[in-house]
Parts: C-alpha cells; sequence; structure tokens
C-alpha cells in the first residue's frame, strides 16, 4: 500500500465518497425498515458491498475493497452519527468484497470470485447477526425470509456493482491506474478523441 | 533559513492566538468557538473507551443492563456534547430504536415459544405472550444501548479529526489519512457534476418523461457519468499531488495536531471500570 501511485488511492477515495453518498440515506432506511420488520431491513444490505465490489472489479488490485471501506465509512460519519462503528460497519462489508480474491493470493480476477465473496457473506452475515438480532426468537417463515433476503440482495449488489464498474472501464476511466492485463472485461477504448 | 522559518511561524502564532490554543488542546481545529467536553477528548478515546461495552452488549439477554448503558451514554452525552437541534434529534433517536424494534420484534417471535408464559393480549386466534414481548424488549434495549455508546463518538467527532487521529496516534501511513481528507472535499464537488450532468440529459431530451419510473431512470442514467466524471476529476488531483512531491517523505508535520493527553488515558480507563461495574452489578441488583 505504501508504494500504490497516488491516482489509486484518490480514485479508491472518489468511489469512497459515491459510495458514502448512497449510504447516507440507506443507514436511516434499513434504521426505519429494521423497526418495522426486522428481517426485511437485510434487502437493502447490498448496498453496503456495492462501492468495494464497484472498486475491486475495476481497479483489480489488493485492498482497494477495504480502502473504499474506511473512505466511505469516514465520509459518512456526519450523517449517520454512529461515529467509528461506521467506519468498523463499512470496513467489515467491504472485507467480504476483498474476501474471495485474498483466499486466491490476489492471483486471479475471475468473476464468479465475486459472486463467491458475495455468498460467503450472504451465509456469514445471518449466522453473526443471530446473537446480536436474537434471531432464534423469530417464527421459521421469518427466519427463512432473513436468510433468502440477504442473501438475494448481496448477490444482486454484486451483479450492479460489476455492471457499474464494466461500464466505467468502458469508458476508460481509471486507464492509469488498472492493471494492463485485465480479467473479465475489455480494457476499452474511452470516448471519442480521448487516445 | 531555518531560524527564519521558525520567527514567522512564531510571530504568526502570536498574531493568531485563537490558532495555538485550537491546536494544543486537541479539539476539532476548524471550530474556532468553545468546543464541548466530549469534542475536546482524541477521537480515539471515544471509540476505545465504549467498544468493550458494545462487544459485550452484543452477548447480554437481560432487560436491565441495556438499559443501565443507554442511561450512561446519554447522561454522558447531556453533559459533554454540544446540544443543538441536530444532536438531540440524535438524542431522540435511542427511545424510538428502542420502543419500535422492541415492539416489532416481540410481534415477529415465533409465539409456540412463549407459550408458557402469560397472556397480555388476544386479538382473535393470534395472543402476544409476556416472554414474546420480554425477549422483543431486549433486543430493543440492547440495539439502543449499542446506539447511544457509537453516538458518544459520533456526535463529538468530526471525519477528518478521526482520520488525522488514525495517522497521528495509529500510524495509519499518511498517504492514506490523506487520501481520506481529500476525500472530504469531493463531496461538494459530487453535487456539483450531478447538475451539470442532469442538465446535459435535459438538453439532450435523455430519459424524459413523467412519473416514478422515468424519475428512476433520469436517476440510474447518471450514475456512470457521475462516476467517471468525478474519477477523472480524482485523476487530475492526483496528478497535482504528485506535481507537489506528496509522498515524497517518510514522514510529514501535520498542521492540525491532535494529541493524546493524561486525561485521554484517565477517560478510557474510566469507562472500562465503569462499564465493567455495570456488567457485575446490575443484573444482580435487577434479578
Amino acid at each position: 500500500m505504501k508504494n500504490a501511485p497516488t491516482a489509486y488511492l484518490i480514485t479508491c477515495a472518489v468511489i469512497g465518497v459515491a459510495g458514502a453518498v448512497l449510504l447516507a440515506p440507506a443507514n436511516w432506511l434499513s434504521t426505519a425498515v429494521f423497526a418495522a420488520a426486522p428481517f426485511a431491513a437485510v434487502a437493502i444490505a447490498g448496498l453496503w458491498l456495492l462501492p468495494a465490489v464497484i472498486a475491486m472489479r475495476l481497479l483489480q488490485r489488493p485492498g482497494a475493497g477495504l480502502l473504499v471501506g474506511l473512505i466511505s465509512g469516514l465520509v459518512i460519519m456526519p450523517f449517520s452519527g454512529y461515529g467509528y462503528a461506521s467506519i468498523a460497519t463499512n470496513l467489515w462489508w467491504a472485507f467480504f468484497a476483498e474476501l474471495a480474491f485474498l483466499l486466491v493470493g490476489y492471483q486471479r480476477w475471475w468473476t464468479w470470485l465475486h459472486y463467491a465473496g458475495a455468498a460467503i457473506l450472504g451465509i456469514v452475515y445471518p449466522l453473526l447477526a443471530w446473537v446480536s438480532f436474537d434471531l432464534g426468537s423469530l417464527s421459521t417463515p421469518a427466519l427463512i425470509g432473513f436468510f433468502a433476503l440477504t442473501l438475494a440482495s448481496v448477490l444482486a449488489a454484486t451483479a450492479v456493482g460489476i455492471l457499474i464498474a464494466d461500464r466505467l472501464a468502458k469508458a476508460g476511466v481509471a486507464r492509469g491506474v488498472r492493471p494492463k492485463r485485465r480479467w473479465g472485461v475489455p480494457a476499452g477504448d474511452g470516448p471519442a478523441g480521448q487516445h | 533559513m531555518a531560524e527564519h522559518v521558525g520567527r514567522t511561524d512564531a510571530r504568526r502564532r502570536a498574531a493568531l492566538p485563537s490558532a495555538s490554543r485550537t491546536s494544543s488542546s486537541g479539539s476539532s481545529p476548524s471550530s474556532a468557538r468553545r468546543s464541548a467536553p466530549l469534542e475536546r477528548l482524541n477521537p480515539l478515546t471515544k471509540a476505545a473507551g465504549p467498544l468493550p461495552a458494545t462487544v459485550m452488549l452484543v452477548l447480554v439477554r437481560d432487560l436491565a443492563t441495556p438499559a443501565a448503558f443507554i442511561a450512561l451514554a446519554l447522561l454522558l452525552l447531556l453533559l459533554g456534547a454540544r446540544l443543538d437541534r441536530r444532536n438531540l434529534l440524535f438524542l431522540a433517536l435511542v427511545p424510538a430504536i428502542v420502543l419500535t424494534t422492541g415492539t416489532s420484534l416481540s410481534l415477529w417471535a415465533d409465539p409456540a415459544r412463549f407459550e408458557e408464559t402469560a397472556a397480555l393480549l388476544r386479538i382473535g386466534g393470534w395472543t402476544l405472550h409476556a416472554g414474546a414481548l420480554e425477549t422483543g424488549f431486549a433486543t430493543g434495549l440492547r440495539l439502543g444501548a449499542i446506539t447511544a455508546l457509537a453516538l458518544l463518538s459520533g456526535l463529538t467527532t468530526s471525519g477528518p479529526d478521526v482520520a488525522r487521529s488514525m495517522v497521528q496516534q495509529l500510524r495509519l501511513p499518511y498517504r492514506i489519512g490523506y487520501t481520506a481528507l481529500a476525500a472530504f472535499r469531493f463531496l461538494p464537488r459530487f453535487g456539483h457534476e450531478l447538475e451539470v450532468i442532469r442538465q446535459a440529459h435535459r438538453v439532450r431530451g435523455a430519459h424524459a418523461g413523467r412519473g416514478p419510473f422515468a424519475a428512476i431512470a433520469r436517476w440510474l442514467g447518471t450514475i456512470v457519468p457521475l462516476l467517471a466524471g468525478a474519477i477523472r476529476h480524482g485523476e487530475r488531483v492526483a496528478m497535482a499531488m504528485d506535481a507537489r512531491a506528496f509522498g515524497a517523505h517518510p514522514t510529514r508535520t501535520e498542521r492540525h495536531v491532535l494529541r493524546w493527553r493524561a486525561v485521554d488515558t484517565a477517560a478510557v480507563l474510566g469507562f472500562w471500570a465503569v462499564s465493567a461495574a455495570l456488567f457485575l452489578t446490575v443484573p444482580a441488583l435487577a434479578g
């Protein structure tokens, strides 16, 4: 990370700020929905994954997801009121966008690895939430809904993140930062007249 | 040369007594007014103090312990935070979370599990049992307590100060810390960029039409151009930073110095001690 180009760091910052703009209202929406129907709140849980997925897909560099999570956590602080807890939350979700790539040592950038990381999150998150939300006390349909919605939400967010990142790559942004040989998507020429 | 710079610096500081005071008090450098007691603590103090209690609160199941932590956090905030409208609104959020979450969770609870507890409310074939209400409100109070503890840092700390304290106390590489500081400046830029894209879309009649679906299409149509424009702007900012030799040296001088003082150590240890005392005594007293 110490030798990372400044353009890479700043690109992550931009994606992090965009994520914070998205998450500031989502944060309140999920609090309100959780109060009414606890299992329905996880339907938008995937949004927390989205900025990190975009960064990992677009930049294909180790640490991009976590850096984006840190930045969006910092920027969202005044809007959420949760202080350092916002940073911890965002880092925690971003970690799962990185996890699958970490497991293959950042040597492969197959598209399905994004989905694999999201699927791990879709299973791990409800299990960890079990204790804090006391899910054992919920009725069985509510419980199945909780698991299914979490999984659907994170997988959908991953698909949207990949779509946005590929569109950005096609538009030719962040070309100096991305590795020369990209996995998955064509490099993209950028708008006419740019090269 | 160095002497000359030092003297200029001293003269400037003499001319601006408020600047030297804020930098030595460790509070938010941007605020000229007198800051509230909690705002003067190091940002890390307000994270490290409540952290053990937050982790422990996830595991408790009774009603009294989270209620005690809500009382503690609200008391500290009332005494130590600035009580403007925004902060008071956040404080009101805590009881709102407890009430709504507690009620809805007791409604969603599995009735079969609490059949042997007393029935409180009967509507048709559906019964609200005392056990379900208790479990629901235990979770509601727990989430309220975790929120209240998070507000201790959230309402008294600015984002840039957290980034600065991560560099100055946690030894996060300063290139990452300053990237975060630059990120705060991108927010207004996003608004400007969004306005330009909307105008361009309107001129070309893209996603024209009325109704919610056209509005959603318009909103979706701005995402990629907004991000692309912002990343291009970011690349220019990065080039400007590189041109000024950003990151050329292993360390750098800080404009705003945040200190870890004895009062920070005392605050963290004090909060830990009070947390431990509450966890040990409250369940016994209530039980």
